[in-house]
């Protein structure tokens, strides 16, 4: 049993917002362990489920209030920046966003080189950079010189891919990397990521709304809801056969491009919840008690625990061993 | 025929040099009770094509071209004014929702008084009953009435936009226009109002015309879909022909470059980037990134090739002779 | 020809922002103040003296050169006067601004990239300034420092209430750029924080910095001026304000004499509008730009 790539440890952070100060945990408990061999780990959820906040929290820019997240065994906030830096590397959501408008964007894949790979020749600092651009798919003559605004969204994503790669992470994090690209270009991207891992052996977390491309390039998969992971297990497997009720209603409202799965997609009708958002994230018990059709009163007060159902962990008491 | 469009040029007129030619001669049909689908990727004229349908030309934006709306004998939308527009056409015989629509409320007004300002508009009944009216009409799409008393501000992103979609449909109107209905709201949400959008159209036995780049919406909900790319419409097909087998090379790739649920097949994307619609390349605007370019096209703009009964693809891989 | 690449990009803006009409309506009205203000050089120490010209003459206009715009009730060439003081109100206003915008700028600097501890202090700080009536507290260290107040140390005085909201708004701009991904991503390459905040984070807050410079050239000159009306200013010494100050002890209104009445006004009148067109023009330059877009 070797040492995990990343332990996150019962990790809570709570966040306040509004005048009265109304306090929030953004991320409720949550225990994610991540093995020690090339994978792609995505965590699907969609807005307000936590999990850009948990991205967040592994990359030490919030800090848990309760909890711990361990990186080969070690608490993150032991280990020094340098040092961690060389150890994962972030892709962020916008393209645009990643790299300053004011720079060109090859001064961060330099610096990378630099400061991250600790490369000190000038000249061996360009090789390798020319070398990681051509393995992403970009020229280097064609990035060089140029401003960020110079570049397409497509472009600016595979330099950012590039620049994480510099250093020869073990742990890529990918928050919603394909979401702002258009549709015709996520697959190439997402394939690229599925050759980093084949070819490299670094992995992934992919932080994702999108269950078509989870399924496509995952291996395994963390449902969020409300900042507690309600499912965790081989993607394939819980995409294929969702074990908790909120899964089931995410699988079944996907709209798929295939027009055959028309009437079974019209036909589950969902039903109108007039929910209000603040009371779900304080309830005690599980939080999709007040949308989840086979909500007993239990759900309410009691957090059920994590319940083994073959390989994968579902928090629910539907699956509780009696 | 409810909407017909001919020959319709759109642009954003930015300054004497540039223009961006977002519409670049397009032509459709509108029919009866028909849920009719707009796709394409970003920057290819969508959005301003329903913009130009719905008579909507907010400077910049210039088109030219005839849009026949087949009420009252027929009149091309673009050349009435906008007041003709406001007070007989927007909202009562054609819908239009925004893009990011929960940000369209107006942040002053109860979501009441949106309700009663348009019923006492077009109906002239008196503001108590317009009162009434609403809260049946909320809750019959299944809000509660008291959301009538609350602000924009106080109602989550969600809940703005079926209030949005609801004003949408208040006053039933024949033609609905719908941009990226579903963009920014999550997975769940997006098949509840989708849901409802079919439902009031199939109700009212409307034309619903849904534009959006998410095929999955389109594969779901929609009759027919025409896909864009650099202001032309370049296939325009029934939606399971058009998903199981499309024509045009941009179509393909597209398609076939989207993951499914449970099939891991390895798949391709395009290459490339959309071109500059200030300065479009000669020719079919996609060869640049076509695989199966010819000589032709990269000369000369393809002819409109119909394959089937209802099916158009704008290729010269088609074109006879 | 080789330019110094600063210089050089120094040239661009100035070129770009030149394409803007208030900019160029701007800065001609500040080139002629300052050719103006720089007569002032060439005037003799004479000009101070009373009755340069015969005593009994009374105030007037004339047509000698010296005494182009008249004389005042105490006989001095209101034209040098005139001169002079616009070049002290200038130079006011440019000392002011060069000591209190800068000070906003270190403390708001600090304030924007402190944490915990560190940064309440600096917020209290920079809001207690903040909230001070400038006016009235101006008045009263005026009064208290009459002794040892002089023309240089005006400046001195005027920015103890001037760095307080360039320092805000300095905190804000460096608050809101260190939010943003591209930081994250900074970090993340190994660039040490000194760095970002000089490469990352300061190319924002200049634009800001700029702004805020003009700005406290206008507020400071019609402090002085107004602190001069009170009396409560160096009245020795000749400034836009303490010639309205003379004007207004010497009721020159009723007496009709115009000639000792408009220049100044006129002058206070100009330097607000073109050093306002310059901060606008900067302004809208700045914003565009910081979209990344083409300039």
């Amino acid at each position: 049993m070797s040492i995990p790539l990343l332990k996150v440890e019962n990790v809570t952070k709570v966040f306040r917002y509004g005048i009265l100060g109304f306090k929030f945990r953004a991320v409720d408990d949550v225990s994610i362990v991540i093995e020690d061999k090339p994978m792609i780990f995505t965590i699907a959820g969609e807005s307000g489920s936590g999990k850009t906040t948990l991205a967040k929290l592994i990359l030490k820019i919030y800090r848990p209030e309760q909890g711990r997240i361990l990186s080969m065994g070690r608490d993150i906030y032991r280990i020094d920046d340098n040092e961690y830096h060389r150890y994962i590397q972030p892709i962020m959501q916008d393209p645009y966003a990643s790299f300053n408008p004011m720079q060109k964007p090859i001064r961060y894949l330099r610096e990378t080189a630099r400061n991250i790979a600790g490369i000190r020749d000038e000249k061996e600092v360009e090789e390798r950079i020319a070398k990681i651009l051509s393995y992403v798919g970009l020229n280097y003559v064609d990035v060089v010189n140029k401003y960020q605004h110079e570049f397409s969204g497509g472009e600016l994503q595979r330099l950012a891919i590039a620049r994480a790669l510099i250093p020869r992470p073990r742990l890529i994090i990918a928050d919603e990397p394909v979401s702002m690209l258009d549709a015709s270009l996520r697959i190439n991207i997402i394939n690229l990521f599925k050759n980093i891992k084949d070819d490299l052996g670094i992995s992934f977390i992919y932080i994702t709304h999108d269950l078509a491309t989870a399924y496509y390039m995952s291996n395994k998969i963390a449902i969020m809801f409300r900042g507690t992971v309600v499912e965790l297990g081989d993607a394939r497997k819980v995409l294929s056969n969702p074990l908790h009720p909120y899964t089931q209603t995410l699988i079944e409202s996907l709209p798929e491009p295939s027009p055959k799965k028309r009437r079974y997609w019209m036909e589950k009708k969902i039903k109108f919840s007039t929910y209000i958002e603040e009371e779900e994230f304080v309830i005690k018990g599980c939080k999709y008690v007040f949308r989840c059709p086979y909500a007993i009163d239990k759900c309410k007060h009691v957090l059920p625990p994590y319940i083994k159902v073959d390989d994968t962990e579902v928090r629910c008491w539907l699956y509780e061993k009696k | 025929m409810v909407l017909k469009a001919d020959n319709v040029y759109g642009e954003y007129v930015i300054s004497p040099q540039i223009s961006i030619k977002a519409v670049n001669n397009v032509s459709i049909e509108l029919k009866k009770n028909e849920v009719i689908g707009i796709a394409g990727e970003s920057g290819c004229g969508k959005s301003t094509l329903i913009k130009i349908l719905y008579g909507f030309l907010q400077p910049p934006l210039t088109a030219s071209g005839k849009v026949l709306l087949n009420t009252k004998g027929g009149f091309d939308l673009l050349s009435v004014s906008e007041d003709y527009k406001r007070e007989n056409i927007w909202w009562k015989i054609m819908s239009y929702i925004p893009q990011n629509s929960m940000n369209v409320l107006n942040p002053f007004m109860k979501i009441g008084d949106h309700f009663v300002e348009l019923l006492r508009k077009h109906l002239k009944i008196e503001k108590d009953e317009a009162y009434r009216v609403a809260e049946e009409y909320v809750m019959s799409m299944g809000m509660r009435k008291d959301i009538l008393k609350a602000f924009p501000h106080q109602l989550s992103g969600g809940m703005r936009q079926r209030v949005v979609v609801s004003l949408a449909l208040l006053l039933k109107p024949s033609i609905i226009f719908a941009d990226e209905p579903t963009t920014a709201v999550d997975v769940v949400l997006q098949k509840v109002l989708l849901q409802l959008l079919t439902d009031k159209q199939k109700e009212l036995g409307a034309t619903l015309v849904v534009v959006t780049h998410d095929m999955g919406v389109h594969a779901m909900i929609t009759q027919k879909v025409a896909v864009m790319y650099a202001g032309k419409i370049v296939e325009e097909a029934p939606t399971e022909p058009l998903f199981e087998d499309p024509k045009h090379p941009y179509t393909q790739t597209l398609i076939n470059s989207l993951p499914r649920l449970g099939d891991d097949r390895p798949r391709i994307g395009l290459s490339g980037s959309p071109p500059d619609l200030r300065n479009p390349p000669p020719g079919c605007e996609f060869h640049p990134r076509c695989p199966f370019a010819m000589d032709i096209c990269r000369r000369e703009k393809p002819l409109i090739a119909k394959i089937d009964k209802d099916r158009y693809v704008a290729c010269w891989l088609y074109v006879k002779g | 020809m080789y330019i110094n690449p600063r210089i050089r990009a120094f040239i661009d803006v100035f070129k770009s922002l030149s394409r803007y009409g208030r900019f160029r309506v701007g800065i001609a009205i500040i080139a002629i103040l300052i050719a103006l203000s720089l007569i002032s050089l060439a005037s003799s120490p004479r000009y101070k003296q009373w009755y340069v010209y015969p005593k009994d003459r009374p105030p007037q206009l004339t047509s000698s050169i010296d005494m182009i715009l008249g004389t005042t009730t105490n006989g001095r060439s209101v034209f040098w006067i005139m001169v002079n003081a616009l070049a002290n109100s200038l130079c006011i206003g440019l000392l002011t601004a060069l000591i209190g915008s800068h000070i906003g700028l270190l403390i708001g600097l600090l304030a924007g990239i402190s944490r915990g501890k560190m940064e309440l202090g600096f917020i209290l700080l920079v809001d207690s300034f903040v909230v001070l009536p400038g006016l009235p507290i101006l008045i009263v260290l005026a009064l208290a420092l009459k002794q040892s107040m002089t023309i240089h140390t005006i400046p001195l005085i005027l920015s103890v209430i001037a760095w307080a909201w360039p320092a805000r708004n300095v905190r804000s701009i460096a608050l809101s750029v260190m939010s943003r991904d591209f930081i994250t991503i900074a970090s993340f390459s190994g660039i040490k924080f000194r760095s970002i905040l000089l490469y990352e984070v300061m190319p924002y807050v200049l634009g800001w910095h700029l702004t805020n410079f003009i700005n406290t050239i206008i507020w400071a000159i019609g402090m002085e001026t107004a602190l001069a009306i009170f009396g409560l200013s160096i009245l020795s010494e000749d400034t836009l304000g303490t010639m309205l100050y003379w004007v207004l002890n010497f009721n020159a209104l009723f007496r009709g004499l115009w000639w000792w009445i408009l220049p100044p006004i006129a002058l206070l009148i100009l330097i607000f509008i073109g050093f306002y067109l310059i901060s606008v023009s900067v302004s809208t330059y700045l914003n565009p730009r910081l979209r990344g877009g083409v300039a």
